[in-house]
Parts: structure tokens; sequence; C-alpha cells
């Protein structure tokens, strides 16, 4: 055969104990890529830990030699940049063993759930032949093991069944000393998404010497764990995950994504505005506060918005810290407080350090039936109002409690905080009802 | 009249990403880094470019490095739980010359500690996590406003050296809100320059050796894998020599090891970002960084208003230690001031040994700020 491409370095020195399946992957794998004939350096072998990754010197392609478990994983970046951002249409091969598939299997799950165009070549002698024949995930029960001397007291995970449920487009299953082995790999990598061919070898340095292992014992192993089909075992039309995402985020030029905000007016702050507003979860205290940011941003001021919420944002306290100056905000905390709003129990109960750290002219606003709990130990100021009753939603509780804050505070602009809330929001009639609301009381 | 936005440091940090070429991100949730992986996925589907959610950290990092061997400019972003999944995978990225950008936004750990509790505790975690010794680069963002030049010069870096480097925030940064002079923002677009790594002419050379170098500081040329030329790419982080052949204790494959060290401690100037606010005769210096960098700008304005001559040092380049400008500093100074909220003044820890002369005065918070009257008092 005259050859276009060269695959192997000439004479091949293959690294592996005589009679071990690996060298004959690795010829069926070469003569796969000889009928394949692509330019070799469009090819990147991935290879895994073990004595599978030894093949790196083997090949004339690319080869990527990565940590244990990990070459699947760093081939679907691998081979998702190649054909999403560079639109080219390389070949990605992944020699991997039992072991480096058991350690991650996550990452074979996931590229055949994702259907990424890659193929992978899993070895599967049963054991971890480069560390002492120790047992792996995929060891069949019974078999004995540098680990499991006297028989492996679980059963194999069946790799294709796991794959299959995982939405694998193409899996197979052959034996290493199978005579059409290139032909099966070739056909695995035609495929054009995610393929795992599972070759069962025979690690000759360990797995043999505790275990008989004759074709028909290991035929017998294999239909004993549900996995005696040989050839194809499932192949499905699926689109790969760079077409998909090809088609759902089409390349579009650069944009700009923030929407600035033109300020015409600058106002002067006699001195910095310190607020804290502890609400419950849902109902709409950071949005509440980002409007009073952006009002006084656009009354050229300066501010700092810091929120805080337990993990579950759904629920509990909510809290929003504003500070509004006319100079640079140097983050020093919150402290001293002008404004602190309370609008529910989960407030009140997170913001009790801070009541009681308040000193005048500070001013507590409270929503009126919490007033009884509030503990008021330098009687600051307290303006107590039924915030809640008052309120046409509880989504906007806090917007009255809003408008009385203005009511209150006059160096910001109620006009401009009506502006913003018009801007940020599509339907903002209640809001503007709750804002007048508080601003009336 | 003047263009403002109201931005997260998050939402900085992913214009900065998109400013400086990234053009893939694969993240995994967890707070607060979660606001960067949301603004880098939206912000990156909007142009076609690849985003994705992997299963778990190990997926992230392992993904990014797989895109980068391609020629991707990568990101992903966690906290330190997720970190800790990564490490394996930043010695590989770090072995095999591989650029990705990892954000840490710090919060109060140890282990699950409290995700929505800022805090500055993984200083010496990030120190450290290269297997042998080695170092990756690690820079700190100092304020909201400085997330975008941060952010490039740590991709720039990454780039620069072919080396995984750390961009250390915290929940208070990434996740607080604050105004931006928009106009300024896109002055500093257009006025910062973007390093790409040095690619291999292929259609000119007639050799590629993928750890090719003369001197030991130099970085190899790139060359993508897969991409089609007539020359291979061999991608190992077992010891190797120039080409990528596995070799143990050849003398070629011990340089390969010592040039990985080489290129980022001798190279430090190129990539080494601060500030110094000086003054004349100062007795006190303030070594700050991260969040506590601001709270130290009020406290030093506070001081001189009180006639205290003393100087700030804002530190955005915490590893490899700048010595060189730390020491520089020390000229005439009696006493070294380092604020940082985690529980025994790690960083000041670490520099101790250059303040020979000075009494060190580390402050610390486990968690919440150190209050500038603090650091006032500590001035003297």
């Amino acid at each position: 055969m005259n050859l276009e491409y060269k695959y192997m370095v000439d004479e091949p020195e293959y690294p592996y104990c005589a009679g071990c399946g690996h060298t004959w992957i690795n010829k069926s794998l070469g003569s796969a890529l000889e009928k394949l004939n692509i330019k070799p350096s469009k090819i990147n072998l991935i290879t895994d830990i073990g004595c599978v990754g030894l093949v790196d010197k083997l090949f004339l392609t690319n080869t990527i030699h990565t940590t244990h478990g990990r070459s699947t994983a760093v081939a679907t970046g691998l081979q998702l940049a190649d054909q999403i951002l560079f639109d080219n249409d390389a070949i990605h091969i992944i020699m991997i063993g039992d072991g480096g598939a058991t350690i991650g299997l996550l990452h074979l799950i996931e590229a055949a759930k994702l259907n990424v165009n890659l193929t992978v070549i899993l070895h599967n002698n049963f054991v971890y032949g480069m560390t002492g024949g120790q047992n792996s995930g995929l060891t069949p029960e019974n078999f004995r093991t540098a680990t499991t001397m006297s028989g492996n007291l679980s059963p194999g995970l069946h790799i294709a069944n796991i794959l299959k449920a995982s939405h694998a487009g193409y899996l197979s299953r052959k034996l290493a000393t199978d005579k059409d082995l290139d032909l099966a790999i070739k056909s695995a990598i035609e495929y054009p998404g995610f393929s795992l061919i599972e070759v069962v070898e025979l690690c000759t340095g360990y797995a043999t010497k505790w275990n008989k292992m004759t074709k028909s014992d290991v035929q017998e192993i294999l239909e004993n764990m549900d996995a005696g089909e040989l050839g194809v075992i499932s192949e499905i039309k699926r689109e790969n995950y760079g077409n998909i995402y090809n088609s759902a985020f089409p390349k579009t030029a650069p944009s700009e994504s923030f929407k600035p905000i033109n300020v015409n007016k600058f106002t002067q702050l006699k001195s910095p505005i310190s607020l804290v507003l502890a609400g419950s979860a849902g109902e709409g205290v950071q949005f509440a506060t980002k409007i009073l940011s952006e009002s006084s941003v656009r009354n050229g001021l300066n501010i700092l918005q810091t929120n805080d919420n337990p993990v579950t944002i759904g629920t509990g306290f909510s809290i929003s810290e504003l500070i509004i100056s006319s100079d640079e905000i140097f983050y020093t905390g919150i402290d001293p407080i002008n404004y602190l709003l309370i609008s529910s129990t989960d407030g009140l109960k997170r913001s009790s350090d801070m009541v009681s750290s308040l000193k005048p002219p500070a001013k507590i606003i409270i929503e009126e039936t919490l007033i009884n709990q509030l503990k008021n130990p330098n009687n600051v100021e307290v303006h107590a109002f039924p915030f809640r009753k008052l309120a046409p939603d509880v989504m906007n509780i806090n917007m009255v409690m809003m408008g009385y804050l203005l009511k209150l505070e006059t160096q910001i602009d109620f006009q401009d905080f009506q502006q913003a809330l018009e801007k940020n929001m599509k339907n903002p009639e209640k809001a503007i009802f709750a804002l007048n609301t508080g601003f009336s009381l | 009249m003047k263009n403002i936005i109201i931005t997260t440091g998050a939402e900085l940090i992913a214009k900065a990403a998109m400013s400086a070429g990234v053009n893939f991100f694969a993240g995994y949730p967890i707070t607060p880094a979660s606001s960067i992986y949301s603004a880098m996925l939206r912000r990156l589907q909007a142009e076609g470019k690849l985003a994705i959610g992997a299963s778990d950290e190990i997926s992230a990092i392992s993904m990014c490095i797989g895109a980068s061997m391609r020629g991707a400019k990568t990101m992903t972003a966690t906290s330190a739980p997720g970190l800790s999944l990564m490490v394996e995978n930043i010695g590989y990225a770090f072995a095999t010359e591989t650029p990705v950008l990892i954000v840490l936004g710090q919060r109060l750990g140890p282990s699950t500690g409290s995700a929505t509790q800022s805090a500055e505790g993984d200083i010496s975690f990030v120190k450290n996590l290269i297997s042998g010794g080695f170092h990756i680069p690690v820079f700190a963002i100092s304020s909201i406003q400085d997330c975008f030049s941060t952010t490039i010069n740590a991709i720039n870096c990454s780039e620069l050296l072919r080396t995984p480097v750390i961009l250390l925030t915290e929940k208070d940064i990434a996740m607080s809100q604050t105004n931006i002079d928009f106009d300024e923002l896109k002055r500093q677009e257009t006025d910062t320059k973007i390093i790409n790594r040095k690619y291999f002419n292929f259609e000119q050379a007639s050799v590629y050796k993928t750890y090719d170098f003369d001197r030991s500081e130099e970085v190899p040329e790139f060359l993508p894998a897969g991409f089609g030329t007539s020359h291979r790419v061999v991608a190992t982080a077992s010891t190797h020599d120039k080409a990528g052949n596995l070799s143990k204790t050849s003398s070629e494959a011990l340089s390969v090891i010592q040039h990985l060290s080489d290129k980022i401690e001798k190279r430090i100037d190129e990539y080494n970002s601060f500030s110094l606010d000086d003054t004349a005769g100062a007795e006190t210096l303030v070594i700050s960084f991260l969040g506590m960098s601001l709270i130290a700008q009020s406290a030093i304005k506070q001081a001189r208003a009180r006639n205290k001559k003393v100087k700030h040092l804002i530190l955005r380049t915490l590893f490899p230690v700048p010595e060189k400008t730390i020491t520089e500093c020390l000229q005439g100074v009696r006493r070294v001031v380092v604020p940082e909220i985690n529980l025994d003044g790690q960083y000041a820890k670490i520099l101790a040994h250059l303040f020979k002369n000075q009494e060190l005065i580390s402050l610390t918070s486990l968690a919440g700020i150190i209050r500038p009257e603090k650091i006032l008092e500590a001035i003297k």
C-alpha cells in the first residue's frame, strides 16, 4: 500500500509485556489511521495515565499526555475549541485504561451526554497494570487482583450501560485479539459525535497470573457481567455538541453590554449618607436600594452598595447597605449608619447588632408591627408606620419605605428616584404608587 | 456631561476578560465566583464564543487546558472548595506551559466555611499550589475600579509566560456595586496593551519542539494542537526534554524544569503591578492588597491630615513576592503595617524576612474589614 502519511514511528518498540493487549490496540489504531488517511497533525491523540499512556512516543500525530482520568475532559475542551472557535475538524482520540475510566468516569459521562465529537479507546484489562495489578472500578466480581487476591467482592461497572444511559452516540466492544479491530476503531472514529470502543484485553503482567483467561474464560467473565455482546452495541443519530452550540450561539461582533447613565447634574452632599435596608428575601430589598443607587448616580454622586443574604436567596433575610457620597468612597464599612430601615422580622433579627450600635442623629424607619420587638438602647429617633399595610403588594413594601426615606432625606431628589424606577421596570405603576404613598406620609 | 455605569466587580472582571480576548470559559457554580461565571457565560454566548458549565471544577479546569492547547484564551472562576479540586490540573497546566486564568473569589474558610462572608484567607493556599515547590503568578484585585486593569494584567501574564495564573478577589469586591466613569473605562480599554502568546512560525521553521527555548527564562513558541501544519505537538507534564519526549533526569530535562521556574521568577518586572503613594521622610510604610487597599488609603489620608509621614504601597502582584519593589520602599522606614482579613496575617508572615531593620505590625481580622482607625493607630 502506498501511504500518503505516516502515523507511527519506524519499527516501533512497543513498551508492553509480551502478550499485552495494548500492543494489539496500538497496531490496530495505526492501521485504522492509515485507512482514514487524515493528516497526522490534524489528529490529537490524548493519552491517560497508566501503561496506556506510554503510546505517545509511538505515534506521529499530536500527542497530549494528561493527568489520570482527565484525558476526556482535556479532550473535550480541545475538541470544542477546535470546532466552535476555530471552525476546524481535527480528530480527537483518547487512549484510556479501566483505571482512567474509573477515576475519570464523570468526564466520560459528560462527554457522552454533550455528544462531543471524540473517540475513546477504552483499554479494559480489569486491573491497574502500571502500579502492580490492583483492582479498578471495572474489575469483574470474583476476579483476582493484587488488592482482591481472594476474588473481587463487588461486580464491575458496566461502562457501556452507564454511557448508554448518558446518551452516548456510539458504543462498541471488541477483544484486543479480534482481527478486525482496526476496522472497528475506524468506525468509531468516523462517528460524528461521542464514540467509545471498549477493547477487552489481557494484562499479562498481572491479571493472567492470578486468573484463568483463555478466550472462553474471558467470554464467560463478560457474559456474567451481561457484557458478552461484541461489535457495535449502540449507535444513535444525534447532532454533536459543537454543531448544536454553533446554531444556538451564532458568531456576532462584540457589542457593549454596559448601558451608561448620562449624568448632567452634580449634587454636593453636606456629608455622606449611609443606610441599611433590612428586610426579607422576595420583597424587593436589593431592588429598592439599587434604584436609590442609580438615582444618586444620576445626581453625580458616588455610591457603594453591598448586599447580603443567606445562601438560599429566596428565603430569610435580605440586607442592602448603601453609602452615598460626593467624595470618593474608601469602603470602610457602613458605620456610622444614618438610616436603618427595617421592613420585616427577618430584617429586624439580622440587624439587631446594628440597632444597638446606632447613635443619634441616626434614624430608624421601621414597620409599625415590629415596634414592640425593637430594642433601642441609645434612644435614636424612630419613625414607625404600617408600611406593609400601605404597600400595594409584598414586592413593594420596601418601596413605600424608600418613599418615606426620601421625604426625610431631601438631599436625594424624589423626581430622579422616580425616573430611575421607571427606567428599570416595564410596568412601574405599582412601584410608583408605593413610592408616592411613602413620600406622602 | 459624564457617562457613568453602576457595576459589580464581577461584571468588570468579565468585561476585562472579553477585552483581553478570552474566548473560552468553563465554570462550575460556587459563591461568590458564580457572579463571574454568569457574566462570562452571558458575554461569550452573545458573541458565539465558548462558555460551558462543567460537571465539576476538575472538568472545568481540564476543559480550559484543552482549549488553551488549541489556542483559545481561557478562564475559569471558583472559590477555595473548587480550587481544591483544580489543584491537580493547575499543576498540569504549569508543567505543560498552558496559559489559563483562574479567578479565585475568596470567602471565609476553612473548607465550605461561609459562602457569603467575604475574606482574604487563601493567600498562603495559592502560594504553594504546585508540587515540587514551584510558584505561579498570583494577582490581587485592590478595588472594584481596579478589576479591569488587574484582570487584563493577569491574562497578559499567563499568555506572556504560558502559565496558569491566579487572580485573587473576594466577595465584597466581586459582588458589591459602585459607580465607574464609563468614558475612563473606554479609554483604559483602548490604551491597554493585550499580550498574546508567541506562535511558532510553521511556514518558515523546519523543526518544532513543543518546549523549546534558548535562555532559561525564554518562553517556548506555541503551536495549536490539531491545527494541521506539517509539525506536531507533543504535550506532557511528565519530565520531558525540549521536544516533549519523556526523560527522567537528563540534563536537558532538568533544564526544562529549571526553565519553568526561571521564566516566572526572573521576569517578574514584566508583570509586577503596584502603586506607591510616596512621602519624603516617611517612617511608616503601609503595604496593602485586595479589598484592604481602599480602607488603607482612607487611613493614610487621615494620618496625613494629622501630619504623619507615611507611605503606601498597594501590591497587585503577590507572588512571586515582589521583593525588590518592597525593599526599595524601605529606605528610612522604621515601621511596616500590613492589614489583611485573615486569621494570622498570612502575607505579613511571608514578607517578614524582608524587614531586617523595621518593626512589622501585622493587622488582622478573621472576618469583616479592619477599620481605618485601627490602621491609623498602627501608623502612630
